[in-house]
C-alpha cells in the first residue's frame, strides 16, 4: 500500500509530461540537544511545470526544512538528508556536490523568503545584489548585467529602476524589498521558485501586489511555484494543488478545491473550520484543542490524535499511519478516512 | 486641525466629534442622510479627543522632520464592548494605544477614563488612575521577564496597586491562572517551560491581575499559529463576560477583528477614515480604503476567491512624515476627484451607523453615508496612479 500510493502520489499531477520537481521518502534529521531528531518524516509530493503546489502547516510541521533541504540550504555539519529520489528535472540533487547544487540554485531552482530585510545584504546596493547572480551563472559583463537587473527591477513592479539599482535595501519599504527578492529569484529565469511565506510580513493590500505579481510571472515564463504559507486565504488565492504537513509528515494532499470542499483528515478539517473568515462573522470559531507537538516528542500511533476528535483506540497506537489513496489524486493520512465525514467549506 | 489644506475645509469643527457621538456632527451632514442604529449609549467608559501624537527627526544640518503618527484622532469605547482597530503598519494603530495609555506623551488632545482626564496627570497620579486600563502586546515571548516566575510575573501589578500579603498574593496568582484556564500549580515554573498560546495566557492573567475595566490588545494573537489563535480568542470572549472587560482590539487580521468587534474603526495615516458597527464597516463600506483593505483579504475558499472582485491599490502607504495634502488617500484612491487633492475630507454619518471621512459622500457622487457598493464597477481594477509610484 505505502509503495503504490507514494507512487501515485508522486505521479499525481494533472499535466501528463514528466514532473518538474519529485522528491519520494524525504528524511530530515537535525541535532539538537538531545541528540538527533526527524523534522522531516518520508514526505512525497511532485510538481509539474507551470503548477503552483502549496505546502500548508503550523510552525514547525516541517514544511520550511523540507524546502531548504531540497535547495541544500540546510546547515551540513548538524543535518542528516535522505531520500529515495530527490529529482529537480534532469538533475539528481542527492548526488550533487555543494558546488554543483550552487550552480543548480539560480537557473533551475531558487528561493524567495519571508524577511526580505534580512535576505537582503545591507552593505551592498540591490543592484550588485541583482547582477551578482547574473554574473555568477550566466557570466555576464558588469554592463550586460546591470541592463538586465534595471529591466528586471522595472518587471517586477519597482519605479524608477535605474535609480533604484543604486540604492541601499534600507531605501526599500517591505513590499519593494520583497520585488527585489523576486527580481533575485527570477534573474536566472529558473524552473521552478520556492516561496517561504513570501507575504507573512506584509500588509494586506502589499501581499495582494506580491501575489498578483508571481501569477503574472508565472503566466510569463511558466515556472513551478511552492508556495509555503500557513493561511489557508492565501492558498486559495494562488494554489493548484496542496499538501498538508503536521509534525514532519504529509497528513493530507490534493487538488486545492477538493480539499477544501471534502477535507479527509481531521487536521485539515479543523484548520478550515478555526479559520475565521473576514466574509461571515456569524460562523463560530473552532479551535482545535492542545499544541502542535514539539520535535522529537510526536505521540504514539497518528500524530495528531491527541487533538483528534475522531480518534479512537487504532489511533493512539503503534506506528504512525501511511498515507492512503481516499479518492483518485487524494491522499490522507487518517486511519478512519472511510468511517467519518468530514466538512469543508463551500 | 492644523493641515494648511484643512482650512478651506467647510466644516473644521466636525473633526473633533468623537467616534460614537451622534450629536456632534455637523447639521448639514445629518439631515442628509438617515441615522440608523445608534452607537451604544450613556456615559464612554475610555473618551479619546482630538489626540495627537508627533515625533520629532533631526538629521544634522536639516530642519526638523514632524511625524504626525497619530493626527487628531477621537473615539469612545463604551463599558463591556469590543471596539477594532484596524489598518496597515506605520498607521498609527499602536502609537494611538500607547498614546491613550501615554506610554509615548502625546502632544496635545484629551483622554478621559471615566471622566478623569488622564494627559498632563503628574506620574504620581497617574499610576493608580490607569489602573483601570491595561495592555497586552503582540510577542508572548518578549513580553515575560525570562528570569522571573510566572508568580512574579502575574504578582507584579498586585504589588504595584494591590497592597497584598503573601498569602493573598499567591491566592489572588491561582485564582488568576485558573481565569485564564492554566493549572495554578504552574505558577511556580518559569515563561520558558510554556508555549506561544500558554505564554500569551500569562500574559493576559497579568493585564487582568489589578482588576482592569479595558484591556488595550496590540495584536495580542496575531504571532500565534491559527488553532492556538482561536483558544486565546475564545478565552478573551469568555473573560468579557466573566468579568465584564472591555476591549482595544488593534490588529491587521481583518477576519479576527470582524470576528471579535463589536464596532470597528478603520485607520489611514494617523487618522480614522471610517468607523461604524462591525457589520456596517465590512459589508457596506463607505470610505474606497476600507473596500481596497477589504478585499485584499483573501477568503479561505477557493470558488469565493476567484469570483471576487479584487482592488489592488498601486505602490505603498506615503510615508507618515511626508503625508499628501488634501484627503490622505487620495494618491492611491480609484475615485480621487479634483476635491481630494486640496481638501481634507470631515466625518459625515454612515447608513447604519459609525462615520466615514470621504469627499464622495458629499460631493461627486453624493453617497451620503451609503455604501461605495452603489457606485464600484464590479470588476477586478487596478489602480494605477503616478502619484502614488512617486511617493514610493
Amino acid at each position: 500500500m505505502t509503495k503504490a500510493v507514494s507512487q501515485s502520489a508522486s505521479s499525481g499531477a494533472v499535466l501528463s509530461d514528466r514532473p518538474t520537481l519529485e522528491v519520494e521518502d524525504l528524511f530530515v534529521e537535525v541535532l539538537t540537544e538531545k541528540g538527533w531528531a526527524t523534522v522531516v518524516d518520508g514526505v512525497s509530493f511532485s510538481v509539474a511545470r507551470g503548477e503552483t503546489l502549496g505546502i500548508v502547516g503550523e510552525s514547525g510541521s516541517g514544511k520550511s526544512v523540507t524546502c531548504l533541504s531540497i535547495t541544500g540550504l540546510m546547515p551540513p555539519k548538524q543535518t542528516r538528508v535522505r531520500a529515495k529520489t530527490m529529482r529537480l528535472k534532469e538533475h539528481d540533487l542527492l548526488s550533487l556536490s555543494p558546488r554543483q547544487m550552487a550552480d543548480v540554485r539560480g537557473p533551475v531552482i531558487s528561493m524567495i523568503f519571508q524577511e526580505p530585510m534580512s535576505s537582503l545584504n545591507p552593505a551592498f546596493t540591490v543592484g550588485d545584489q541583482i547582477a551578482e547572480v547574473l554574473r555568477r551563472h550566466e557570466g555576464l559583463s558588469r554592463k550586460a548585467a546591470k541592463e538586465r537587473a534595471i529591466g528586471l527591477l522595472a518587471r517586477v513592479g519597482v519605479p524608477n529602476p535605474a535609480r533604484r539599482f543604486k540604492q541601499y535595501p534600507y531605501e526599500f519599504s517591505g513590499g519593494m524589498r520583497q520585488r527585489v527578492m523576486i527580481a533575485i529569484a527570477l534573474a536566472c529565469n529558473p524552473d521552478i521558485i520556492i516561496a517561504d511565506e513570501p507575504t507573512t510580513a506584509l500588509d494586506v493590500t502589499v501581499q495582494a501586489q506580491v501575489l498578483e505579481l508571481l501569477r503574472d510571472i508565472q503566466r510569463e515564463h511558466g515556472m513551478s511555484i511552492i508556495f509555503i504559507t500557513h493561511d489557508l486565504g492565501v492558498v486559495a488565492d494562488i494554489c493548484d494543488r496542496v499538501v498538508v504537513m503536521y509534525a514532519g509528515q504529509i497528513v493530507e494532499g490534493a487538488q486545492l478545491d477538493t480539499l477544501f470542499e471534502q477535507p479527509e483528515h481531521p487536521y485539515m478539517e479543523g484548520l478550515l473550520a478555526a479559520m475565521p473568515r473576514m466574509d461571515n462573522s456569524l460562523a463560530e470559531l473552532v479551535s482545535i484543542p492542545g499544541n502542535p507537538p514539539r520535535v522529537g516528542a510526536f505521540p504514539e500511533g497518528c500524530r495528531f490524535n491527541p487533538r483528534c476528535k475522531y480518534a479512537d483506540d487504532r489511533c493512539r497506537t503503534g506506528e504512525s499511519p501511511v498515507l492512503e489513496l481516499a479518492a483518485p489524486n487524494h491522499t490522507t493520512r487518517c486511519l478512519r478516512h472511510d468511517e467519518i465525514t468530514l466538512t469543508g467549506t463551500t | 486641525m492644523s493641515h494648511p489644506a484643512s482650512e478651506a475645509s467647510p466644516a473644521p469643527d466636525a473633526s473633533t466629534s468623537p467616534v460614537g457621538a451622534e450629536g456632534s456632527v455637523p447639521a448639514t451632514a445629518q439631515d442628509a442622510g438617515p441615522v440608523a442604529q445608534p452607537e451604544p449609549s450613556g456615559p464612554a467608559l475610555l473618551e479619546v479627543k482630538d489626540l495627537l501624537v508627533t515625533f520629532g527627526r533631526k538629521k544634522a544640518f536639516r530642519p526638523l522632520v514632524e511625524t504626525r503618527a497619530v493626527d487628531g484622532i477621537s473615539f469612545n469605547l463604551y463599558q463591556g464592548e469590543t471596539l477594532g482597530l484596524v489598518g496597515e503598519s506605520g498607521c498609527g494603530k499602536s502609537t494611538t494605544a500607547r498614546g491613550v495609555m501615554r506610554l509615548v506623551e502625546p502632544k496635545s488632545g484629551s483622554v478621559k477614563l471615566n471622566g478623569k482626564e488622564l494627559l498632563g496627570l503628574p506620574i504620581k497620579e497617574l499610576r493608580p488612575a490607569r489602573k483601570d486600563i491595561q495592555m497586552v502586546f503582540q510577542d508572548p515571548y518578549s513580553s515575560l521577564d525570562p528570569s522571573m516566575l510566572v508568580r512574579e510575573s502575574i504578582g507584579e501589578p498586585l504589588d504595584v496597586h494591590m497592597k497584598m500579603n503573601r498569602q493573598q498574593k499567591t491566592e489572588r496568582v491561582a485564582e488568576l491562572l485558573r481565569l485564564v484556564g492554566l493549572p495554578p500549580d504552574y505558577m511556580v515554573r518559569y515563561p520558558h517551560e510554556f508555549s506561544g498560546g500558554q505564554r500569551q495566557r500569562l500574559t493576559i492573567a497579568r493585564a487582568i491581575a489589578a482588576d482592569p475595566k479595558i484591556l488595550v490588545l496590540d495584536e495580542a494573537v496575531s504571532a500565534l499559529d491559527v488553532s492556538t489563535q482561536n483558544q486565546v480568542i475564545d478565552l478573551l470572549e469568555e473573560l468579557s463576560q466573566k468579568i465584564g472587560l472591555t476591549y482595544l482590539f488593534i490588529a491587521h487580521d481583518l477576519s479576527v477583528v470582524r470576528h471579535i468587534s463589536d464596532r470597528v474603526a478603520v485607520m489611514y495615516l494617523g487618522q480614522i477614515v471610517e468607523h461604524g458597527p462591525t457589520k456596517a464597516v465590512f459589508d457596506e463600506p463607505a470610505h474606497p480604503y476600507t473596500e481596497a483593505l477589504l478585499s485584499a483579504v483573501p477568503i479561505p475558499s477557493p470558488k469565493t476567491q476567484r469570483s471576487r472582485e479584487r482592488i489592488v491599490l498601486a505602490g505603498d502607504p506615503p510615508d507618515p512624515s511626508r503625508v499628501p495634502p488634501g484627503c490622505r488617500f487620495h494618491t492611491r484612491c480609484a475615485y480621487a476627484m479634483d476635491i481630494c487633492r486640496t481638501v481634507m475630507p470631515q466625518p459625515t454619518p454612515k447608513v447604519g451607523g459609525g462615520e466615514v471621512a470621504c469627499h464622495l459622500h458629499t460631493s461627486g457622487p453624493m453617497l451620503q453615508g451609503r455604501s461605495l457598493r452603489i457606485i464600484s464597477t464590479g470588476s477586478t481594477r487596478t489602480i494605477e496612479n503616478d502619484a502614488a509610484q512617486v511617493v514610493a
